[in-house]
């Protein structure tokens, strides 16, 4: 019999409008954590898949030892991933009487596994007929045709082994994206390597495992694996050289903490909808009871009306979330035709978490309360007012909690942020008390709109700081949202500004600086400065012989080394991008003094006053550590572990590295500029550049959608609250009315208190949110601070408009209605 | 002559609620007996305790001290629940203020109590009252769309639907004017005569009174007078 009633009974509800605030509410809360999970799930794996095409693969192990082949066995049999080898080593090729050293990469047929490798059988990368790897052949970065004078078809020697020039390398994925050139490089098939007889005990020799598979299998692989590692085994991470994974970190930190803020303002339009839709029905529940129904009945009844609201706003938000990681996934596929969409089902039970943790802890107690209001408030006056009861603000908090740490996994920043908000609630209970205290309650004399628009003020103030609260959290989210998006999206085009240098030239002698220079004046291009570069290899620290290699064996206490030959540069001024950390950088009349990067600095463990000794070309060269720099690894542009002062290398014969933009019109000069200057290498990071926009292109997309959600849900919470205080105004007017006051007069007293109220909430958000963003700069970006000065003039219009044209739009129905109908509302009830 | 049952016995009926700073008593050392089919008026003014003595008599709430016995159940030792189920059986009530569910239509209104009890035929219960109060063309209207008279006899007809024992009306004409207000009385009283219903009438108009076999006069929480009509005299 209950089910007749509480269906008829929800029929007509739905259309009274609360249920549909808590509906939508719900609606929201859902389709935002579902959207945003997804689409920064969606983001992410475009960007590993992309970082993939970057390595070949979408995991690499790095090993200077040669391969295991139980590696192998384990990922292709017992995981189903595909697997690729790699070897790679350096060595002299012959062509006759000519020689050259080169970097060579001997791969497997399955070689890459993600990314393309084009070759041409040609010497020039701009035409030629398109060719596969074939076991007996050698491919060549084109300017090592003309560094060994031969052509396709040429017989080469490599150690032992005769191989034949098959063409050009086009596109290698996993080239090294480093500005550095080194030496040309060479691909060879792996199945050659044994005829050249170059791997002997004691070759120096990298050795890359490949995999690549679907996420889950690859992560339990990993996971299997590092238990084996030995010493000479470690992944290669995998966005470390890219300019994108900052800006991926920095995106997935942002739309992580949007969405929570978001969630929370939903979450809180819901708890007053419930609050408010439980008052509506005190006394319609105290009749019923009244009538004979027993709480059980009751709770049967407005039970079900939650489960039914709670099961649509579910189903809806569930579709409409996945319908916009739909959109999304479209849109990557637009600029990354090759992107595989994987579907993941953690945005869904994520949604569906967050809907049920909502609807427990902040609708359902409200309903629980309403059944078990009593029989005898039947023949109570209902209170037109709304309260929010203890335990309804407790249960909200922890759902706030539990919210903000399912949703970021991180429990220190959720516990921050709860912390963080619930201070600003504690803050703006007391400082409207103080409001409320300062000013003066309205003298006699004539009723004028300021008046009565205070003492509304100061009434509903105190009694529902609530809502002072939720109206500037909410404003205060959409101004942060708003900078930090600016914040964002200008840092990322401050990393890459307009006209940056997009082509590096490296292995520039200094005969063909001259020559480089003529070209550039010839064809207008500005070219940056000349870095000089020498090769050397760091042998001791304060006469400390360092091992240059890691072994297992040997467990002494003697310090690593680089393990490796380092790109060495003298300058006198600090490059662009580099901050001193400890220490000066180099005064006019330094001598031999050197200043390290941060990181190999911690590594090493370097502190200032430490003596480096070098082996450059056989000779030994020592400096003392003046300074320790911090260097952004993202900026394009050559980085350097080592600065050394100018007097230490200048007789070194060194090679430069220059670089210019060229826009994309004019390619056609790189050609012009290859065969002027055969062996220089040119390295366009168009491509990257191009990469980094598209991904700021989409980001600012899905933050512009983040300011949306937050700009509805607040809204909605507005809407929430002002239909809770619908039912006292409405008693307030019909008296106001009655008692004469003309329309005119109740117009402007409510304009004015809802313009009061807004600028109240805007004044607090614009406080907090440049608190915020103080935090957020020095935080997340590492930025001094800089004062937004917008923002305070920006909040408080905000905050007037939003909060008066809101009221304004639900409550001039109320206006319209003539007194007596008015009043005859209010004694019906 | 057979000795009249029984109805409804309060024994030292006493209520307090809590204030902050102490407690304040609404209802002082009552007793009353209401014998089956009797029309019984409490009468008083506003704050006398009249709807605080209703509410208990009908096992809307609970007393502080003493007894009440309706239907030969002990209502004070019972829990909200068992009081819903009794109040479902054998009680209909009438208030001031009609107190319709503004989502139900004139029909679902009248129906909800019977619904509620679960009786079969509760449709076909509820177009006859309708038809007996005047409204069966307002069958489909909703509380808003009819006037102040029509929605007291739709609030009549609810509490004569699952053919109550006894009757709680709670000021049942003071919403209305003069003449409305006549009507009503005229058709609470005929139902309930129609039906042989206990009824309990709370009051400050004495005219209205008048028409009950017995008035109780109340005044702070006390009765001061109780008065017996003669039969002749009641309308």
């Amino acid at each position: 019999m209950w089910a007749s009633i509480a269906w008829r009974l929800f029929w007509r509800e739905l259309s009274r409008g609360e249920l549909w605030v808590i509906a939508f509410a719900l609606f929201l809360a859902v389709g935002s954590v579902v959207s945003l999970s997804g689409i920064t799930e969606g983001v992410k794996s475009a960007l590993l898949q992309r970082s993939a095409q970057f390595n070949a693969a979408d995991k690499v192990l790095r090993s200077s030892q040669p391969f295991d082949e139980q590696l192998f066995t384990l990922a292709e049999q017992q995981y189903q991933l595909s697997t690729a080898r790699q070897m790679q080593f350096d060595s002299m090729l012959f062509a006759g009487d000519a020689m050259q050293l080169a970097t060579i990469k001997a791969v497997s047929s399955s070689y890459p596994l993600r990314g393309e490798l084009v070759l041409y059988r040609s010497e020039l990368v701009t035409a030629g007929e398109t060719t596969e790897l074939k076991p007996g052949q050698v491919f060549f970065e084109a300017r090592l045709f003309d560094l060994l004078g031969v052509n396709v078809g040429d017989e080469v020697e490599l150690g032992l082994a005769k191989l034949q020039v098959g063409g050009v390398i086009v596109n290698e994925p996993d080239a090294p994206l480093s500005v550095f050139g080194g030496s040309p490089r060479v691909i060879m098939h792996l199945d050659d390597v044994p005829a050249t007889e170059i791997v002997q005990p004691g070759s120096r020799i990298g050795y890359r495992y490949l995999f690549a598979g679907d996420t889950t299998s690859l992560a339990q692989f990993e996971a299997e694996v590092n238990d084996k590692l030995t010493v000479h085994q470690r992944w290669q991470k995998m966005d470390r050289e890219s300019a994108i994974g900052g800006a991926l970190e920095r995106a997935e930190r942002f739309l992580l903490l949007a969405g929570l803020l978001g969630i929370v303002l939903a979450a809180c339009a819901a708890a007053v909808a419930a609050s408010r839709y439980s008052q509506r029905h005190t006394q319609a529940v105290a009749v019923i009871k009244a009538l004979g129904a027993t709480t059980a009945q009751i709770r049967l009844i407005y039970g079900s009306h939650l489960l039914l609201v709670v099961l649509f706003s579910l189903l809806c938000g569930l579709v409409a979330g996945q319908l916009a990681i739909g959109a999304v996934q479209l849109g990557i596929n637009l600029y990354m035709p090759d992107y595989r969409a994987e579907f993941s089902i953690r945005p869904l039970w994520l949604g569906t978490l967050t809907c049920v943790i909502c609807a427990l802890l902040f609708a359902a107690r409200p309903m629980w309360r309403l059944s078990n209001t009593a029989a005898i408030e039947v023949l109570k006056q209902p209170a037109a007012q709304f309260v929010l009861d203890k335990l309804q603000w407790l249960t909200g908090a922890a759902a706030i909690w539990a919210l903000m740490w399912l949703f970021s996994g991180e429990l220190v920043l959720s516990i921050g942020l709860f912390l963080l908000c619930a201070a600003f609630a504690a803050l703006l209970i007391a400082t409207a008390a103080v409001i409320v205290r300062l000013v003066k309650p309205a003298a006699a004399g004539q009723a004028s709109a300021p008046k009565l628009a205070i003492a509304n003020l100061r009434r509903r103030l105190w009694a529902n700081s609530f809502q002072l609260i939720t109206f500037s959290l909410a404003i205060f989210l959409a101004l942060l949202l708003y900078f930090l998006r600016a914040e964002l999206i200008g840092q990322w085009q401050r990393q890459i500004p307009q006209g940056a240098p997009n082509q590096f030239l490296v292995n520039i002698n200094q005969q063909q600086r001259t020559v480089l220079n003529n070209f550039a004046d010839e064809q207008q291009l500005q070219l940056d400065q000349y870095y000089p570069v020498v090769r050397g290899r760091l042998m001791s620290i304060n006469d400390e012989q360092l091992q240059q290699e890691a072994s297992k064996e040997d467990r002494s206490q003697q310090r690593v080394g680089v393990g490796r030959e380092l790109n060495l540069t003298w300058l006198s001024a600090l490059p662009k991008n580099n901050h001193i950390l400890q220490g000066d950088w180099f005064t006019g009349g330094a001598t031999a003094q050197v200043s390290v990067e941060e990181e190999i600095a911690e590594r090493l463990e370097l502190k200032l006053g430490d003596s480096l000794a070098f082996s450059i070309g056989g000779q030994q060269v020592s400096a003392v550590v003046s300074s320790i720099r911090k260097v952004d690894w993202n900026s394009l542009q050559p980085n350097f572990y080592m600065i050394l002062s100018p007097d230490l290398l200048a007789e070194f014969p060194a090679t430069f590295i220059t670089a210019f933009y060229l826009p994309p019109e004019r390619n056609a000069l790189l050609n012009q500029l290859a065969r002027l200057l055969p062996t220089v290498s040119v390295i366009s990071v168009d491509n990257i550049i191009a990469q980094v926009n598209d991904i700021i292109d989409q980001v600012t997309v899905a933050l512009s959608f983040i300011l949306l959600i937050i700009c509805l849900a607040a809204a909605l919470v507005l809407v929430a609250q002002v239909q809770a205080t619908l039912e006292q105004r409405e008693q307030e007017l019909a008296i106001l009315r009655t008692l004469g006051a003309r329309y005119a007069l109740l117009r402007n007293a409510l304009l004015l208190e809802f313009a009061l109220l807004g600028a109240m909430a805007g004044g607090f958000a614009t406080i907090l949110a440049e608190l915020m963003l103080l935090l957020v700069q020095q935080r997340v970006f590492e930025l001094p601070f800089t004062p937004h000065y917008s923002l305070w003039w920006m909040g408080p219009t905000l905050g007037i408009s939003m909060v008066t044209l809101l009221g304004w739009w639900q409550l001039r129905r109320l206006l319209s209605i003539p007194g007596a109908q008015l009043m005859r509302r209010v004694l019906q009830g | 002559m057979n000795t009249p049952e029984v109805h409804i016995n309060a024994v030292r009926l006493a209520k307090s609620v809590k204030l902050t700073e102490g407690s304040l008593t609404i209802l002082h050392d009552i007793s009353l007996t209401i014998n089956r089919g009797e029309t019984v008026a409490i009468v008083g003014a506003s704050g006398s305790g009249k709807s605080t003595l209703l509410s208990l008599l009908a096992g809307l709430d609970v007393p502080t001290s003493g007894e009440v016995h309706l239907a030969g159940q002990a209502l004070h030792r019972l829990s909200e629940d068992e009081r819903a189920a009794i109040r479902a059986e054998h009680i209909g009530f009438v208030f001031q203020s009609f107190l319709l569910l503004p989502s139900l239509t004139a029909l679902e209104n009248i129906t909800l109590p019977a619904e509620l009890a679960g009786v079969k035929d509760a449709r076909e219960r509820a177009m006859t009252l309708l038809a007996q109060v005047g409204l069966s063309e307002r069958a489909d209207f909703y509380p808003a769309q009819l006037s102040g008279g029509e929605q007291q006899r739709v609030a009549i007809a609810r509490a004569f639907i699952t053919r109550p024992a006894v009757l709680f009306a709670d000021e049942p004409s003071a919403n209305l004017d003069a003449a409305t207000g006549q009507k009503i009385e005229d058709l609470l009283f005929r139902l309930n005569a129609e039906q042989g219903t206990t009824l309990v009438l709370v009051t400050h108009n004495d005219e209205l009174a008048r028409r009950c076999q017995r008035q109780y006069r109340m005044q702070a929480g006390r009765f001061i007078d109780t008065t017996t009509q003669d039969l002749a005299d009641v309308g």
